[in-house]
């Protein structure tokens, strides 16, 4: 299976204060749950891998491209998408423009923007919304708005922290479906700490405790650490608490 | 080949205004809003030189300086509208857009400062055409433009780098006060500071305030060069630390940044430690003629259009307070005994009206040493001959104040026996009591 990202032995620090430590591990298509508590380093692996930091030591790499020098994160840029936990649009613009410009900012081409604007839309269902300003979108609209803007340029690595937070229960399993669409085609790190998108998403998962790498597998390997549990969801999380420090 | 077969490639990538950009950001209707302000704004500044009575060119070049006070609230709060989308969470561009996040945020920049400039220049037009019109003397002091403009282009970049690092809602407050705070500090500096010490911050602070060129002297181009230069070599450095910052630095300055730092820092302290000329002398002679009752008034040639309407005023004070040679020695010019010659005060910005013009040259009759304005003499009496020789003059003195800022009651009994007197009477009484008021010492109780 072909690798889109790869960490090799990545430690980050803030000062004197240690945030990541050692942390090794390769990114392929299809979607990989990030489960962590708050303050594990999840947040921060994710903007090393968006080339919003670089690592203290150790080595990153997003499409082949060594996003630790200049040149390499203006290049891997071109193949991720990114999508913060909470993030900005343009408010008083409408949902068609703030797509359009986020794919023309992301490299699409200027005679293929409007096309890509529209397929994309569709695919996140906000097509009969195109003309509504922002600001009057509910929470869940907008997240898929985010989703849209960070996936116009069909990026083959796109980083989601918390994506299905602060949604409804509703919104929530419309988002995940539009996620698991994406992971047919990209590779997708999920940031999160709501175990239930790990069960219903994930093929993979990465758990951090304290800025380590805890456990890196498949969710099958992970629920049969608990074969007492009634259901996936619950071994996920009995699991994770066993990890969790 | 035909005209048809000839094509115009361009090379491809990003170009400051490009046709084939999806959506125009900022959007047009932001840009044409932020002119529109800018517009609105300078007006604003020149109003004052536009509605006074007297026009000079130096109106001009004190309304550029100081006409960048009210844009750099504009200019703080659309930067911050445009900057905050370069923020690390913004999904539209932030800090991950493959186009190359550095020229997305120069191409901005840009964009805003054509705006701007266009707006700031637009709103002065009337002020030109005004001038053109009407002044009499001098003629455009074109560095004021550049001048302005440098420092315009700076709160630009100064803004969207404040607003990369203030993108939370709070920074539409913020910015805009950061940028206020800029334009004023130098200001503050001299005030507060460097007051009576011999040195001066003004040569490279946005605005001068109150520290306008009188008539008579001019801005010289060594000040605007010099502030062209430090300004333009502000607006370098925010583009290093703006880079920077887009480019997830830690550190704001880099080697070659903090050199650029270093540099700027020097030029500031160089300034204010060698205080440096900011104005020159404006070469001029006084154009003098005879009133009707034989006042020879002289005039500076930029004030030339106020002299019909001035003349039977000096003429009329002239016969309220006699015209001996040794009263007026001050000002007398030339052979004439009962000569005049009056500059017009107008701290450069020519938006004086006739009553105020009037008031400094009964204040000169009146006060010719400006013993009242001297700390512990006590003016009320002199106040009240000055205001009832305004009165007669044709002023409206109710509610006025002395020419030294002292509040006169409408109410206030003194004085009153001047009501009884004729004009006539009233000269043979200011003739009597000339000296005592020329020199402050005239008292309540000298009063008719």
């Amino acid at each position: 299976m072909n690798t889109i990202a790869e960490c090799r032995g990545v430690s980050f620090s803030y000062g004197r204060h240690p945030v990541l430590s050692d942390i090794s591990f390769c990114l392929s298509p299809g979607i990989t749950g990030l489960l962590g508590v708050n303050g594990a380093g999840k947040s921060t692996l994710i903007r090393l891998l968006a080339t919003l930091r670089r690592p203290s030591s150790g080595s990153v790499e997003v499409a082949g491209q060594d996003v630790t020098a200049r040149a390499g994160s203006i290049e891997a840029r071109r193949y991720l998408g990114y999508l913060p936990q909470s993030f900005e649009v343009m408010n008083f613009s409408t949902v068609e423009a703030n797509v359009e410009y986020a794919a023309w900012a992301h490299g699409v081409d200027e005679q293929n923007v409007r096309a890509v604007t529209l397929e994309t839309l569709k695919a996140v269902g906000l097509d009969e919304l195109a003309k509504r300003r922002v600001r009057t979108l509910s929470g869940g609209q907008r997240q898929r708005l985010g989703i849209a803007c960070a996936t116009a340029h069909k990026p083959e690595l796109l980083l989601l922290d918390e994506p299905t937070v602060g949604v409804d229960p509703l919104q929530r399993d419309a988002l995940r479906g539009m996620i698991a669409e994406l992971g047919k085609s990209s590779a997708i790190l999920l940031s999160t700490h709501l175990v239930e998108d790990v069960a219903r998403l994930a093929d993979r998962v990465l758990i951090m405790d304290c800025g380590r790498l805890v456990f890196d597998g498949s969710v099958d390997d992970l629920v049969a650490k608990v074969p007492t549990a009634v259901d996936r969801t619950v071994a996920i999380e009995t699991a994770f608490r066993m990890m969790a420090s | 080949m035909s005209a048809s077969e000839i094509s115009l490639t361009c090379p491809r990538g990003h170009r400051l205004f490009d046709r084939k950009l999806p959506v125009w950001f900022p959007s047009l209707g932001l840009l044409a809003v932020t002119m529109l302000l800018c517009a609105v704004s300078s007006f604003f500044s020149s109003l004052g030189s536009l509605s006074g009575f007297l026009t000079c060119w130096s109106s001009f070049t004190v309304a550029c300086r100081e006409g960048v006070l009210l844009p750099s609230l504009v200019i703080g709060v659309m930067t911050f509208l445009v900057g905050r989308n370069f923020g690390p969470s913004n999904v539209i561009v932030g800090r991950v857009a493959s186009r190359g996040t550095r020229s997305i945020w120069l191409h901005h920049v840009i964009r805003l400062v054509v705006a701007v400039i266009v707006g700031y220049t637009i709103g002065f037009i009337p002020l030109l055409v005004r001038l053109s019109a009407n002044a009499t003397w001098g003629s455009v002091d074109w560095w004021a433009l550049p001048d302005s403009y440098s420092v315009l282009i700076f709160f630009v970049a100064f803004g969207m780098v404040l607003a990369l690092v203030c993108s939370r809602p709070w920074g539409v407050m913020v910015v805009p006060a950061a940028l206020l705070l800029a334009s004023v500090c130098l200001r503050f500096v001299n005030e507060w500071v460097l007051v009576n010490t011999g040195y001066s911050s003004l040569m490279l602070s946005p605005i001068w305030g109150d520290e306008n060129p009188y008539l008579g002297y001019q801005v010289s181009i060594s000040t605007h060069v010099m502030r062209i230069l430090f300004f333009s070599m502000l607006v370098l450095l925010v583009v290093c630390v703006a880079t920077r910052i887009l480019d997830g630095n830690t550190l704001l300055l880099d080697s070659l940044s903090g050199v650029w730092a270093v540099a700027i820092s020097c030029m500031l302290v160089f300034v204010i430690a060698i205080p440096q000329k900011l104005v020159i002398p404006e070469p001029f002679s006084q154009e003098c003629a005879v009133t009707e009752m034989g006042v020879k008034l002289c005039l500076h040639p930029a004030d030339a259009r106020a002299r019909r309407e001035l003349a039977p005023l000096v003429d009329k004070v002239a016969g309220l307070t006699g015209t001996e040679r040794s009263v007026y020695s001050e000002w007398v010019t030339g052979k004439n005994p009962i000569g005049i010659s009056f500059n017009i005060d107008d701290d450069g910005h020519g938006n004086l009206d006739t009553e105020q013009i009037l008031t400094q040259l009964t204040g000169q009759i009146v006060f010719p040493d400006d013993r009242c304005t001297k700390p512990g003499v006590n003016s009320t009496a002199a106040g009240l001959v000055h205001r009832e020789l305004e009165r007669r003059v044709g002023m409206d003195v109710s509610g006025s104040t002395m020419s030294d800022g002292e509040a006169v009651s409408p109410n206030e009994t003194l004085g009153h026996g001047f009501r009884a007197m004729s004009d006539a009477q009233f000269a043979a009484w200011f003739k009597e009591h000339r000296q005592l008021v020329a020199s402050c010492a005239i008292t309540e109780k000298d009063l008719p």
